[in-house]
């Protein structure tokens, strides 16, 4: 009986006259269009996953402002994208290497708004990818300018290499099916290029240089977080279909068993190392696997999915321990997560193509497309974040670090009614000297 | 002839011709600009210190009695004003005690910032300390001097002003020391302990410890 309560209005919903009303060939791009909005709001979702794995694993004082930062680089981001990026990306593109028109979209085609919608929510990815790397340490004004700078001008032009038509790696034939590469690499090497020019919190490394623990102040954030983003990934890798076609299932279940083999992946790496199941681990092995996927999702069978993202979590463990051996200090383990996990999904995309398995050319375009991103993004968000560094200032002094950036940047605390055993109470800091 | 020895002599020669007001000063520009250079300059170190007339008039004779007391027998000195044992220097500061307790709440925050280190890795901290606030901060000599006799006697007396930036940025490089010893996490509870700790001396002197953080 109350099944039937329910099921009447959703009955009356899908088979309403208004639906039936529509052209058969109508019905088809109103599916699309819908499968790709829904996917793209999926995407959104991410970006709460990103803010609740970031700020809980960053210390309490400065949990707002990774918030703040994965919330306010979407804001501008989006803004930015649809003003020069997606005009970069998918405008038309004779030279191979950006696209001339499109810019500030406007009094267009549905289906170019749509798109628009979808690829903002990706280039917004791309650059919140950055902020958990760079976190407590950071100028937000200097963040904000450096996601501004990825998103209307790096990222969108490498994308523009393989998903623009007229791209020379799309040319080639690189696959890069939702953006093993074009998204996650792109934001690992950013971040890679934003912690070289920043440098290690305060005590991150002994004197001795040996990394130090540094735990979050929130693992229950860090688990959300990382189911958030598991479950926005549908969207993402599904998405990227841009149709509402038949194989989406295989996409979607191609995601899904390279996100849990990749959770197995990490914990496996711990087990040979006979080192406790970390938790952090496991979230990122799973999100390593996820990004491992994203490139071949599409074109790969299951039992290659599942391998690659096996392989995707196994790097995101090694490649941290590699990150903290170079004395950089990444937070959240995002240049190994997506930057190296996403080298690893991309070729693996060439290695496991269905019906072309281990095509020696296909490997090497797929080479190709890692380095071309590597090197691009590396020299461009390099000299960004050093002309950042040496204009606005990159780095916060050393009193903001005490303070914790929650006050020092939003004059505001996390956790104001459970601060009491902390430097810094909610009740004195209006009395706090302005920095 | 090495530093203590030398700064022995220095202070043996001149503590009949000084106050002790500019003894101090003497002994903080010694201190300061000549105790680490490879040759004395001892004409150009009285001309910096002889500050009044009277001084000025006493030059040769001061000059006179350094270079004499320097071919004196080690145990005629007086002792090392910068030994903690030393009751020379507790003479000096008792006469210079009028801006201690306006630093009594900022000396106690740092000894409890610091006590739960452990003496090594306090020293150390104070030893940083001393090594980065020239850096960071623009300390006339009695500032420097006071710190380094705090820094080096253990003392509660922290003999010269500060104002609250400055206490603030003392504090600071204290926890970069901290982070850098021991981790930023213990760092921010050590911070934390040390401001409950001193919470109530500072009430006490109606001084609002977080003007130092």
């Amino acid at each position: 009986m109350i099944k039937k309560q329910f099921l009447s209005p959703l009955l009356l919903l899908f088979f309403s006259p208004f639906v039936f009303a529509a052209e058969p060939s109508n019905v088809v791009e109103v599916m699309n269009t819908l499968w790709v909005l829904i996917a793209a709001c999926l995407v959104f979702l991410m970006q709460a996953g990103f803010a609740l794995l970031e700020s809980g694993l960053s210390r309490a004082k400065n949990a707002v402002n990774v918030m703040m930062k994965n919330y306010m680089d979407l804001c501008v981001g989006s803004i930015l994208f649809w003003l020069v990026g997606y005009g970069l990306m998918f405008g038309s593109n004779v030279s191979g290497f950006f696209g001339t028109d499109l810019f500030a979209l406007s009094s267009m085609t549905d289906w170019h708004y749509t798109t628009l919608f979808f690829q903002t929510m990706f280039a917004a990815t791309a650059a919140t990818i950055v902020s958990g790397a760079v976190a407590e340490r950071t100028n937000y004004a200097a963040y904000l300018l450096g996601a501004i700078g990825l998103t209307a001008f790096i990222y969108p032009v490498f994308g523009s290499w393989v998903w623009n038509e007229g791209g020379w790696l799309n040319q080639m034939g690189f696959i890069d099916f939702a953006g093993s590469t074009v998204v996650h690499s792109v934001g690992g090497w950013a971040a890679l290029a934003a912690i070289m020019v920043l440098g290690p919190r305060l005590g991150r490394f002994g004197l001795d240089k040996k990394p130090r623990d540094m735990p979050g102040h929130n693992l229950n954030y860090v688990a959300i977080g990382g189911l958030l983003l598991w479950f926005g990934w549908f969207g993402f890798n599904g998405g990227s279909t841009l149709a509402a076609g038949t194989n989406i299932g295989h996409i979607l279940l191609n995601t899904h068993l390279a996100g849990a083999a990749g959770a197995l992946g990490a914990l496996f790496v711990h087990f040979i190392l006979r080192q406790p199941a970390l938790m952090t681990s496991g979230v990122n092995g799973s999100i390593a696997g996820l990004v491992a996927i994203t490139a071949g999702c599409a074109t790969m069978e299951i039992p290659y999915a599942m391998l690659t993202g096996l392989i995707g979590g196994v790097i995101s463990v090694l490649g941290n321990k590699l990150i903290e051996k170079m004395g950089l200090d990444d937070v959240v383990g995002a240049v190994s997560v997506h930057g190296f996990a996403g080298v690893w999904g991309t070729l693996a995309a060439g290695l496991f193509l269905t019906g072309n398995l281990f095509d020696p050319h296909q490997v090497t375009v797929q080479l190709i497309g890692i380095a071309a991103a590597f090197v691009w993004v590396m020299m461009t968000a390099f000299v960004m974040y050093w002309l950042i560094a040496n204009t606005v200032g990159m780095r916060v002094s050393t009193m903001h670090e005490q303070r914790g950036l929650d006050i020092t940047e939003h004059g505001e605390i996390g956790y104001p009614e459970f601060s009491h055993q902390a430097a810094y109470t909610a009740d004195k800091l209006n009395n706090l000297e302005k920095l | 002839m090495n530093a203590v020895y030398t700064r022995r002599v220095i202070f043996t020669a001149m503590r009949p011709f000084l106050e002790d007001a500019d003894l101090l000063y003497a002994m903080t520009i010694w201190q300061e600009k000549y105790a680490s250079k490879t040759t004395y300059a001892f004409t150009q170190f009285l001309s910096e210190c002889c500050r009044t007339q009277t001084l000025k008039r006493n030059r040769p004779a001061l000059l006179s009695a350094i270079l004499k007391t320097l071919e004196s027998p080690e145990q005629e000195l007086l002792v090392d004003p910068l030994n903690a044992q030393t009751s020379q220097f507790d003479l000096l500061m008792a006469n210079q005690t009028q801006y201690v307790d306006t630093n009594v709440v900022f000396v106690q925050f740092v000894e409890n910032l610091l006590k739960n280190l452990g003496d090594d890795i306090g020293l150390k901290a104070k030893a940083y300390l001393m090594k980065l606030v020239g850096v960071k901060l623009k300390l006339n000599t009695q500032q420097t001097f006071a710190l380094k006799v705090w820094a080096h006697q253990n003392t509660a007396a922290l003999d010269a002003a500060f104002d609250n930036k400055q206490k603030q940025i003392m504090i600071n490089i204290l926890y970069i020391a901290i982070c850098e010893y021991i981790g930023p996490t213990k760092a921010d509870q050590l911070l934390a302990t040390a401001v409950r700790e001193t919470e109530s001396l500072a009430i006490a002197h109606q001084v609002d410890l977080h003007d130092y953080l």
